[in-house]
């Protein structure tokens, strides 16, 4: 296989290209589907993720690939590598890499992701502009179910 | 802003304290619908016990003035503090997902969940009834059994108890509560052999575990989902000398990997 055949560019939704190896664009079960379909080219526009998301996601990726390639990193240093990446990432970028994860269907990218948004919410403003919620029930209803569980309301 | 889809949504919410649900339950129908699903309480129990490990709990009884006024607290690992009255005594050994089961002999028994503080009350067994009638009050009373049928997903509480001190007849005699009938009803047959009945009872994967009362102590299993008893294997120890409590051999946990810790006079065994 020459060289060229191991790359892969993978070209974000505001057109910035990436050039990866293979097997780190491949964790990626949606662009795994896509090159076993030879459907694409080299070349695989993913028309839902921003150059910006795309870059941090690659860096996952490739932190992941090497793991898995050669296993000369424990699994410790791995899981805080995990932690760190996800640290200092604010919501709106961590639901935008929720939905990145989501769409290349990359699952233990999906599950740290919902987990470090999870271990940061604490009231549901914070990420009510990421969801669909119509709040169907009536005044009264709400009113109840808040009565129900008025304990769970004080902090 | 592209909006997350509900399935994603549900990867979030499992990952969320109760405490939390609680409060989202009122955000909408279909949040509240997803959060009150059986699925979603098995799949969250599974993911909170992977980010924060196993829980300890401790109960704590607190005395206030008036016996009647006695609230017990009880805190779960160090995340969840539950404080809620009860006039019951005493606590099935464990936890079972979470649920706790109270019971004494005077009052009806009950089952909280300290996360949600759901409670749930549930009638004294015939042997309850007989032993708070006669006035039966010691440390040899027998202790209820709290646990899971694992195939159909149903918690039941057992009574296991010496038929000679009640004048009745076998070995043993055994009472089951049923929950969906919100009724006991006897097993048959019930244990061959005596029990230890100082020791509680120890719940582990869809079994009831006691110590029998014999020349040489076995090991008795009560498996819920059948509800039959089999005598497991010989305990590893030879007999209990000692029929002081204070010396009873106990199962007093429940290590990983299917064992049960077992504590003696002097020694500490797992099997």
């Amino acid at each position: 296989m020459s060289k060229s055949e191991k790359k892969i560019v993978l070209k974000s939704l505001d057109n910035e290209a990436f050039e990866v190896e293979k097997a780190v664009a491949l964790q990626s079960q949606t662009i795994w589907v896509m090159c076993e379909d030879k459907c694409v080219g080299n070349e695989i526009p993913l028309e839902n993720v921003t150059g910006q998301i795309l870059a941090k996601v690659i860096d996952y990726c490739k932190k992941h690939a090497v793991v898995d390639g050669d296993g000369d990193e424990s699994s410790e240093e791995l899981k805080n590598w995990d932690t760190e990446f996800t640290k200092n990432m604010d919501q709106s970028t961590l639901f935008n890499m929720i939905l990145a994860a989501n769409y290349l269907n990359i699952k233990s990218l999906l599950n740290l992701t919902c987990q470090a948004v999870a271990d940061k919410t604490k009231t549901i403003d914070e990420f009510h502009t990421f969801l669909n919620i119509e709040n169907n029930f009536t005044p009264e209803e709400e009113a109840q179910i808040c009565q129900e569980n008025l304990w769970a309301f004080d902090d | 802003v592209e909006l997350l889809p509900h399935d994603v949504v549900e990867l979030i919410l499992e990952r969320l304290p109760v405490k939390s649900l609680l409060r989202f339950k009122s955000v909408s129908k279909n949040w509240k619908l997803t959060i009150e699903s059986r699925r979603f309480h098995e799949v969250q129990l599974i993911r909170r016990r992977q980010s924060r490990g196993p829980d300890v709990l401790y109960v704590i009884y607190e005395n206030h003035q008036q016996d009647e006024d006695r609230r017990r607290r009880i805190v779960l690992g160090s995340s969840i503090v539950s404080t809620f009255p009860s006039p019951n005594t005493m606590v099935c050994h464990g936890s079972c997902d979470g649920l706790i089961c109270v019971f004494c002999i005077h009052t009806p028994n009950i089952v909280v969940n300290p996360a949600t503080r759901w409670q749930q009350s549930f009638p004294r067994s015939s042997v309850q009834q007989l032993l708070y009638t006669r006035k039966l009050l010691s440390w040899t009373n027998p202790k209820l059994g709290f646990g899971k049928d694992k195939f159909r997903g149903t918690y039941k509480p057992v009574w296991l108890c010496n038929s000679f001190e009640f004048g009745l007849d076998n070995a043993t005699s055994c009472e089951v509560f049923d929950f969906s009938t919100n009724a006991w009803r006897y097993v048959h047959p019930a244990s061959p052999y005596r029990i230890n009945a100082f020791p509680d009872p120890v719940y582990l994967d869809g079994s009831l575990y006691w110590l029998t009362e014999c020349e040489e102590t076995k090991v008795l299993s009560f498996d819920l989902h059948t509800e039959t008893f089999h005598v497991v294997c010989k305990a590893p120890f030879a007999h209990v000398p000692d029929p002081q409590p204070e010396f009873a051999l106990s199962p007093i946990a429940i290590l990983e990997k299917n064992k049960l810790l077992l504590q003696g006079r002097d020694t500490l065994t797992h099997w």
